[in-house]
């Protein structure tokens, strides 16, 4: 059984001394071995920026793909080889701009993948630009003056894209990190966690300490129904004064997309296995 | 007896100009006729002007010519639209509501052609039929200036019939009483012949799907865009039968995306769309020559730029794809000349990139993906997979430590899959080390660049001669490339009448290109660039890979295909 230490590489991690990805990276590993999940059948996606950056410091086979396209390449895999656990890794950046349309379907096609998305609410590897999170007004090097565009909400862009499992957690609480992740694995359907993560170079609002005196755990509030998607959008739009974290909703009953084909039912093997030559001797008939 | 004419049927959308010649393609099959059918229709539901012209011969053809001996108007646009184009002595057979305006009537009569107006509304009332059965009277019309075997056109309606309507007995009603309303006059008189049994008649977007899953490819993605769409929906309503996944994604990107992901995973995937999703597509290229994922992209050619001539045709792209994707990185494209080259390369291309583990482009258009060709039966049996260099867990188990980007000899380095016990790796768009880890030593870079390029070898080493079509001892010779080999065929034969003037180089391996042979042709031949582009686009690669230069070129981007006819009467002035 793999244990945190084999989703160990040789390469060193180069974030920013204190950056949020130092724990959401640890807590991963942590997740993954107490999954018992081996490096060998996991397969982690990339997108491009300080997220993407984390491709090479995780043992696991990996798909580091183009700004935007770590969830569309992550359906990808999971269609091919339902018996891996693919998890789709990204940044605010990647997930809700470039490839904005991909969360969208991804989540409303309920592929069995699990994306990770990484919101420091500014482009980080570019050098402080914002991003679509970049709450209207703040500044960043192409808007000195306060972006003027309304920001966007990921959970709620997840939840009326039809997805069957929301979460939100706080890269500050490595503890929270480590369960969301494994619930949102688990998950039988497509699941999006958001992570709130400072940038502590490019970021200076929205800090730990900014964090720290706004989050909440869903999991602490007793009649929290995480089922109930009208009270999960409710709790998902408030972000002004206090912000939810935790699993925001879960469909228990989803039914997964590899599931839903009528013409795989009872297929027992992979598309993967499935390759070799096939007779036309039926199919020509139709030409004759 | 007269046995190679043609017939076009001119109609609005929606109208069944395409049933009716499609049922009269096929019952000229089965009455033992080779044809070759191809429409034009507008990018639009109903309304509009389509047309389908069937050419009918007593040998294998691949093209139409422009002018053609029977015009079916289904409406008097198709009169006025086409009636120039009527051969001498020719026929129109009309319904009796289309009015002939003077002028078009003289001009008809001058060309001794025949008018045969079918009384349809009369027919379709006396068999309490719907009005669209107008066209199953008028293909029984059409059929009986043609051959006196009723049965043959009634097995066809039966067949297509059978499928969409329950009012087949009314059809078929229809379809005999327009064959009754001529007896025994022919225009040609067709007897049945023996051997098209074993023929078959398919579309290259058919054959290019059915080529797809003969060759183990187990996902398909696109998002539908004229004239690729058929490939997208040939194999998704087939999927019971072979149990794919076709996926029609969001956008172009999503749909290469999911195909690199699936390839990367280990199953054979492949992509379709035309020129404008390519473009689309252009970034994920470029990936998949860094983290080296085989897969093969179809691209089915219309004219552009932009959204350009959506349901038209043009060989415009072959510039664009062989260039396509930033920075340098191996690439094969493909273009096959006809539906036989399709069920042969399209194997070929998912081989090729398995073997080495690479982009593979089939370039395709509107004429080949959308026309009607006939066939010999493809034989069964005949496609071998070959999956190149893939490491299994005993393999890897062997390895000391496995390099996914080992440096080798080849440029190709065996790959692993995800889920194979000590095959992790990283598939990275990163320049990266033979771990597959980022890196920016340029040392590093130089040599994975070198590792990546020297594939190239290996491909120009295996690239197939052009072929040759015409006599060997012509002094001038034509050189062309894919949809439009048909056309250029069809043609030597009335040029050479006999004699050795023209013969034609044919390229299905477009991209690299194996230039040995057109330098010996070079040396003692007259060469003639025939493209159905702008400004000769393969001539402009032969220049860029041999500095040969093909000053005379003909081209046609007006959205039709080389008509054979044509093509005769241009290339007569040249030689």
């Amino acid at each position: 059984m793999a244990q945190l230490e084999d989703f160990n590489t040789t390469v060193t991690p180069t974030w920013c001394p204190g950056c949020g990805n130092y724990g959401i990276w640890n807590s991963l590993k942590q997740a993954l071995s107490e999954m018992e999940l081996e490096p060998y059948n996991t397969v982690l996606t990339y997108d491009i920026g300080c997220s993407g950056n984390m491709a090479d410091k995780v043992n696991t086979y990996g798909f580091k793909s183009l700004h935007g396209r770590t969830v569309a390449a992550a359906m990808g895999i999971k269609i091919a080889n339902p018996e891996l656990t693919v998890i789709a890794i990204g940044g605010d950046g990647g997930v809700m701009e470039e490839g904005v349309n991909h969360l969208m379907w991804a989540a409303r096609s309920n592929y069995n993948i699990t994306v990770l998305m990484h919101n420091n609410q500014t482009f980080g590897l570019t050098t402080g630009q914002p991003t679509v999170t970049t709450e209207e007004g703040n500044p960043g090097k192409t808007a000195p003056l306060g972006i003027v565009e309304n920001n966007i909400v990921p959970a709620q862009l997840a939840l009326i894209s039809n997805a069957s499992f929301v979460a939100k957690t706080f890269a500050g609480n490595p503890k929270q990190m480590v369960k969301v992740m494994k619930s949102a694995v688990e998950h039988k359907g497509f699941s999006f966690v958001e992570f709130l993560q400072p940038c502590i170079t490019f970021n200076k609002l929205n800090t730990f300490q900014w964090f720290q005196e706004r989050v909440f755990d869903l999991a602490e509030r007793k009649n929290y129904d995480a089922s109930d998607w009208k009270r999960a959008f409710e709790t998902a739009s408030d972000v002004e004064k206090k912000i939810a974290t935790g699993i925001i909703y879960q469909d228990k009953k989803s039914i997964p997309y590899s599931q839903r084909l009528v013409q795989r039912k009872g297929e027992k093997k992979t598309l993967v296995e499935e390759v070799k030559e096939y007779s036309i001797i039926q199919m020509i008939r139709e030409f004759e | 007896m007269k046995q190679t004419f043609s017939i076009k049927i001119g109609g609005s959308a929606g109208q069944g100009v395409k049933t009716s010649g499609y049922i009269l393609t096929k019952a000229l099959k089965d009455l033992g006729y080779w044809t070759f059918s191809y429409s034009e229709y507008p990018s639009l539901i109903r309304g509009g002007h389509s047309t389908f012209q069937i050419n009918v011969a007593d040998k294998q053809i691949g093209s139409i010519t422009q002018r053609f001996d029977i015009l079916v108007a289904l409406n008097d646009e198709t009169i006025e639209k086409h009636h120039e184009d009527l051969n001498r002595k020719g026929l129109l057979i009309c319904d009796d509501n289309r009015v002939i305006k003077p002028r078009v009537k003289k001009s008809l009569d001058n060309k001794g052609i025949q008018i045969l107006v079918i009384p349809v509304d009369e027919i379709v009332k006396e068999n309490n039929g719907q009005p669209v059965m107008e066209n199953s009277v008028i293909t029984g019309a059409v059929w009986s200036m043609l051959t006196k075997e009723f049965k043959v056109l009634e097995n066809q309606l039966k067949q297509i019939f059978g499928k969409k309507s329950k009012d087949i007995e009314t059809n078929i009603k229809c379809a005999k009483d327009g064959f009754k309303v001529v007896a025994d006059q022919y225009f040609v008189e067709l007897k049945q012949l023996k051997g098209s049994t074993d023929r078959i008649i398919g579309t290259g977007n058919e054959v290019a799907g059915l080529a797809t899953y003969a060759s183990g490819c187990r996902l398909y993605c696109a998002y539908p865009m004229t004239p690729s769409t058929g490939i997208l929906q040939y194999l998704a309503s087939r999927t019971d039968k072979t149990k794919m996944i076709v996926k029609q994604a969001e956008d172009e990107i999503t749909a290469i995306q999911m195909a690199i992901g699936a390839s990367f995973a280990g199953t054979r995937s492949a992509c379709g769309t035309s020129g404008g999703g390519l473009a689309l597509m252009t970034e994920s290229l470029s990936l998949i020559g860094i983290n080296e994922t085989p897969l093969v992209v179809f691209n089915s050619q219309r004219p552009a730029p932009a959204t350009g001539l959506p349901t038209w045709t043009e060989q415009g792209d072959l510039e664009f794809v062989s260039r396509a994707g930033h920075g340098e990185f191996p690439k094969i494209v493909l273009a096959p000349g006809d539906i036989n080259e399709v069920f042969e390369l399209v194997p070929q291309a998912f081989n090729l990139a398995d073997k080495y583990q690479t982009l593979v482009i089939i370039l395709l258009d509107k004429y080949l993906s959308e026309s009607w060709y006939q066939a010999k039966r493809f034989k069964d049996g005949k496609i071998k997979v070959s999956r190149g260099q893939i490491l299994s867990e005993p393999d890897l188990a062997n390895q000391l430590e496995f390099k996914r980007y080992k440096i080798t000899v080849s440029g190709v380095s065996p790959r692993s899959l995800p889920g194979s016990k000590g095959g992790v790796y990283l598939a990275n768009s990163d320049e990266h080390d033979e771990k597959g880890y980022s890196t920016e030593d340029l040392y590093a870079r130089k040599q994975m660049m070198d590792k990546r390029m020297r594939k190239y070898g290996g491909i120009i080493s295996e690239l197939p001669e052009p072929k040759l079509y015409g006599p060997e001892k012509a002094k001038t010779t034509i050189i062309c490339w894919g949809s439009q080999k048909g056309p250029i065929i069809d043609a030597l034969e009335k040029l050479n009448n006999g004699k050795s003037r023209i013969n034609a180089l044919h390229y299905s391996f477009v991209y690299p290109i194996e230039i040995e042979t057109i330098k010996r042709y070079a040396k003692r031949n007259k060469l003639i660039a025939v493209e159905n582009n702008y400004s000769g686009q393969f001539a402009k690669l032969i220049r860029c890979e041999t500095g040969i230069d093909i000053k005379t070129r003909i081209t046609k981007y007006v959205g039709t295909p080389f008509f054979k006819d044509e093509l005769v009467e241009i290339l007569k002035t040249k030689i």
